[in-house]
């Protein structure tokens, strides 16, 4: 009885995660649409040695941090150069740096992360990025500045907001705009991109499999 | 009067063989009938004698020494009279009245330039009023009508004939040393015929007014076709008479032979010099024709007075006869007297009045009189208001004035009435209505006479009062805003009515001016500047008693309220982009861009309005709050060029938020300056 017992606990496991990554990977709702770009920034116009930062902006265009989208970016590439130290101002939804993975999210009116750097010849890494479009009449906006150590900007054309790129988040195809005598943006395609909370519940069905697969089972 | 030598006879013998000769048609009467006699002056000599050409009807005249009212009877047998004499002056020829003393002197051909001036006098004075007494309208028989009947003219007061004296040229047949009576009515017929002379005119009911006075030349003997001479013993100074013309009209004429030196006529005529003899003969003929103006004309075929004579005494003839003067034992009546007409003195002759015949026969022949006016006037007035005036004038005679007034004042500026003619209906007394205004403070005098004729004027002393300007009214400050139109009103009384001039002041009152062409009380000035701002504005009123002046009164121009910015978002979309945030600034930026989805392009500046910004964040790159268009303060930006339809432009907004705790906000998109 104990042995079938714990079978029974087992498969109950093993049906709640099926149940759970179903629900994660299978329902439609399960991922957001949203963009993949191969971004790319010339940085050979900034002084060599450290100092430069690079600040990720991503603000919530109905200034609640309704948090429905996040940017992603992976596959950090600095052209020679190498990484320094996060800005201690970073602030809002953002997670990780860019030796890996930075993530910003939505959660907040302003959502920002930046990262030091000595400057190679470039920046370059994925992005994937949802596009939810928020309610009211202004998108999330995410965009990217760089400073050279006397905190200028790296864009010489918009000093007003220092954007080498921006995306506003108003349709399944963002507007994207960058300066392009500095940055280079391919598109690999479209990918559905995990959304936070799903993340969440796919952890939690790894998590139950885990669990069903360690634990012994006994017959009788 | 008493020394008199001339009198006129009536003459009833036939004037037959004449009008045989010529062949006229004698209406309703057969060609053996016999007119009426011819009235005629006789020269005199020394004969006492009436010179009668051996008429039957010659008689004693009533004003004798031993008159009795039966011996001087007019009465009406039913002809015309002459309603408004239109006296046709005619010269037989170049050179007539020849006299030394013609009043206004002699014409080129020796004629004598106051003979037409005579008639238009004689035609115009008291001279024809004194004929009233013989009007035909309403006379029966109780009055003195023959007939019983009533008749239907008054006699009026005429003209002389424009263009008198006509110069006639007697044809060959009608010419020679001596003429008759026909020969006279052959050529007028052919000189009218011939346009030489003018139409014969009538009155308004047909009869005929003009008459023909033919003057003759020296030296011609006129046979008046009952063998009685001119201005010779037996003969006769002049006659007047009638002939039908082809359109059955009486038409009178008369005849004046010379009475030049040597004529005759010169001497024996009258008592006066020549002139005055010739004037006072033709007066005699004009006032006869006009009250016996078919004279001429048979009347029945016996010779009985009647129809078509007008006013005829049987033993006296017309109403020239009894009063010609003469020079007899026992016979002083009649005679001349003056007839002042302008700046000139005529001689006329008495004529006979019925009225003053029965009245006292011995005061039968009575002369033109001198109008005498009576004016009543209000005793005073104010300057520039009308009153009434009433003009009585009085002939003296007893007759109605019927002559032309005048009205003269001391105040040059008053008012008078037109010159005015007497009517018969006024009866001698007209009132002028509300005609007379006088203006000049203090005693006016106002007169009235006649215009030609010498005469009593009427007076009367107006006292016109007045009072000097008193302010009822000033003028109110007044505020406008410019462009727009500044009235002010004043008012004050006076009198006379004061005028008035506005002045102004461009220096707060310490001294004015007068501004041309504001003489009203109501001061408007249109299209205001604000550089009239602060002016100071009055009247100024002043009659010929002073002047008073109102208080000034202060302009104030205010700027026009500001023209709003249209709110143009229902044709205008707006996208907005995200916020970027500058690292630097610390600033969220934002782009709105703005599309015309219109047809019309905007007027710009178009302005973006940022209402209900959320409290913790601030438009940095505000261009300032909307004070105009409601509602007002909220932050905007600015733009400049307009989109045109389906065109976009755009604008950056700056925003500040410390909080970093997320704002709102809404848009309005302003065309226009006045955001």
């Amino acid at each position: 009885m104990k042995g079938k017992m714990i079978n029974m606990k087992n498969s109950l496991l093993l049906i709640v995660a099926a149940a759970v990554l179903l629900f994660t990977f299978g329902a439609p709702t399960s991922f957001a649409t949203g963009i993949s770009l191969n971004v790319s920034i010339d940085t050979s116009g900034l002084p060599t040695g450290p100092g430069s930062e690079i600040i990720f902006i991503f603000t919530d265009g109905s200034g609640l941090g309704d948090a429905n989208n996040t940017a992603t970016l992976t596959n950090f590439a600095l052209g020679g150069g190498s990484l320094g130290s996060l800005d201690p101002s970073n602030s809002g939804g953002i997670s990780g740096d860019m030796s890996s993975t930075v993530s910003l999210t939505d959660s907040s009116l302003l959502n920002l992360f930046g990262e030091t750097f000595s400057a190679g010849t470039s920046v370059s890494f994925l992005l994937n990025l949802t596009t939810n479009v928020d309610a009211g009449s202004t998108p999330d906006r995410f965009s990217i500045e760089i400073l050279d150590p006397s905190v200028n900007f790296l864009s010489p054309s918009d000093l007003l907001t220092g954007n080498l790129l921006a995306i506003d988040l108003d349709s399944a195809s963002p507007s994207t705009s960058y300066q392009s005598s500095l940055v280079t943006v391919s598109s690999p395609g479209p990918v559905n991109t995990p959304e936070p909370a799903t993340i969440f519940l796919l952890a939690a069905g790894l998590a139950a499999i885990a669990l069903s697969t360690k634990r012994p089972t006994t017959l009788s | 009067m008493t020394t008199m030598k001339n009198r006129s006879s009536v003459v009833a013998v036939a004037g037959v063989c004449a009008l045989l000769l010529l062949g006229w048609p004698m209406r309703g009467y057969s060609q053996t009938q016999k007119p009426n006699g011819r009235v005629r002056f006789i020269p005199k000599t020394t004969s006492t004698s009436q010179a009668s050409s051996g008429s039957s009807t010659s008689a004693p005249f009533c004003v004798d020494a031993n008159i009795t009212l039966s011996t001087c009877l007019f009465n009406y047998y039913g002809g015309p009279v002459i309603s408004n004499i239109d006296a046709v002056v005619v010269y037989w020829g170049t050179s007539v009245s020849n006299v030394v003393d013609c009043g206004g002197g002699l014409d080129s051909h020796g004629n004598c330039i106051g003979i037409s001036q005579f008639h238009s006098a004689v035609g115009n004075s008291t001279f024809i009023d004194m004929l009233g007494e013989y009007n035909t309208a309403g006379v029966d028989a109780s009055a003195g009508s023959k007939l019983g009947l009533p008749g239907n003219q008054n006699i009026g007061r005429g003209t002389l004939h424009p263009g008198s004296p006509f110069i006639i040229t007697p044809s060959a047949s009608n010419s020679g040393p001596k003429i008759n009576d026909a020969n006279i009515q052959s050529e007028l017929q052919s000189q009218i015929a011939a346009g030489h002379l003018p139409a014969v005119a009538t009155d308004g009911i047909g009869n005929v007014n003009t008459i023909y006075v033919v003057y003759f030349p020296p030296g011609l003997i006129i046979d008046d076709g009952t063998g009685s001479l001119s201005c010779t013993a037996g003969g006769f100074c002049a006659y007047h008479s009638t002939y039908f013309n082809l359109s059955g009209l009486a038409v009178p004429y008369g005849v004046v032979p010379d009475f030049g030196p040597g004529s005759g006529c010169d001497t024996g005529c009258g008592s006066g010099t020549q002139w005055q003899n010739i004037t006072s003969t033709v007066s005699h003929e004009l006032a006869e024709s006009i009250t016996d103006a078919a004279v001429g004309l048979p009347s029945t075929s016996t010779l009985v007075f009647d129809y078509p004579l007008t006013w005829y005494d049987v033993n006296n003839g017309e109403i020239g006869d009894p009063c010609a003067p003469f020079s007899a034992a026992g016979m002083t009546f009649g005679g001349t007297d003056s007839l002042q007409f302008g700046a000139t003195t005529f001689v006329v002759q008495q004529l006979f009045s019925q009225k003053a015949y029965k009245a006292n026969p011995t005061a039968a022949c009575v002369s033109p009189g001198t109008p005498t006016f009576t004016l009543t006037a209000p005793a005073n007035s104010t300057p520039g208001s009308p009153f009434d005036v009433t003009v009585t004038a009085n002939n003296g005679d007893g007759s109605t004035y019927l002559g032309t007034v005048q009205f003269t004042s001391s105040d040059g500026s008053a008012r008078l009435p037109a010159d005015y003619t007497f009517a018969a209906t006024d009866a001698g007394a007209h009132t002028f209505s509300g005609a007379v205004t006088l203006n000049m403070i203090g005693t006016d005098n106002l007169s009235v006479a006649d215009v030609f004729q010498a005469s009593n004027a009427g007076s009367a002393a107006i006292n016109v009062l007045g009072s000097a300007p008193l302010v009822t009214a000033n003028p109110s400050d007044t505020t406008v805003i410019a462009g727009s139109t500044a009235t002010f009103t004043a008012a004050a009384t006076g009198t006379p009515a004061p005028t008035v001039q506005w002045q102004v002041s461009t220096n707060g009152g310490t001294t004015f001016t007068d501004i041309a062409g504001q003489t009203s009380t109501t001061l408007s000035l249109s299209s205001v500047v604000l550089g009239q701002n602060g002016q100071k504005f009055r009247a100024v009123f002043t009659n010929s008693l002073g002047t008073a002046t109102t208080t000034a009164a202060t302009l104030t121009v205010n700027s026009p309220p500001p023209t709003c910015a249209t709110d143009v978002s229902g044709t205008v979309t707006v996208k907005r982009s995200g916020y970027s945030y500058n690292f630097i600034t610390k600033r969220f930026v934002q782009t709105i861009t703005l599309k015309n989805n219109s047809a019309s392009p905007i007027a710009g500046p178009i302005s973006l309005a940022i209402d209900g910004l959320t409290a913790n964040a601030t438009l940095f790159n505000s261009a300032g709050t909307t004070t105009c268009a409601v509602p007002l303060g909220s932050p905007y930006v600015s733009t400049t060029g307009p989109p045109a339809p389906g065109s976009s432009t755009s604008v950056v907004l700056q925003f500040t938020d410390p909080t970093r705790t997320g704002f709102n906000y809404s848009t309005r998109v302003l065309a226009g300056a006045q955001p």
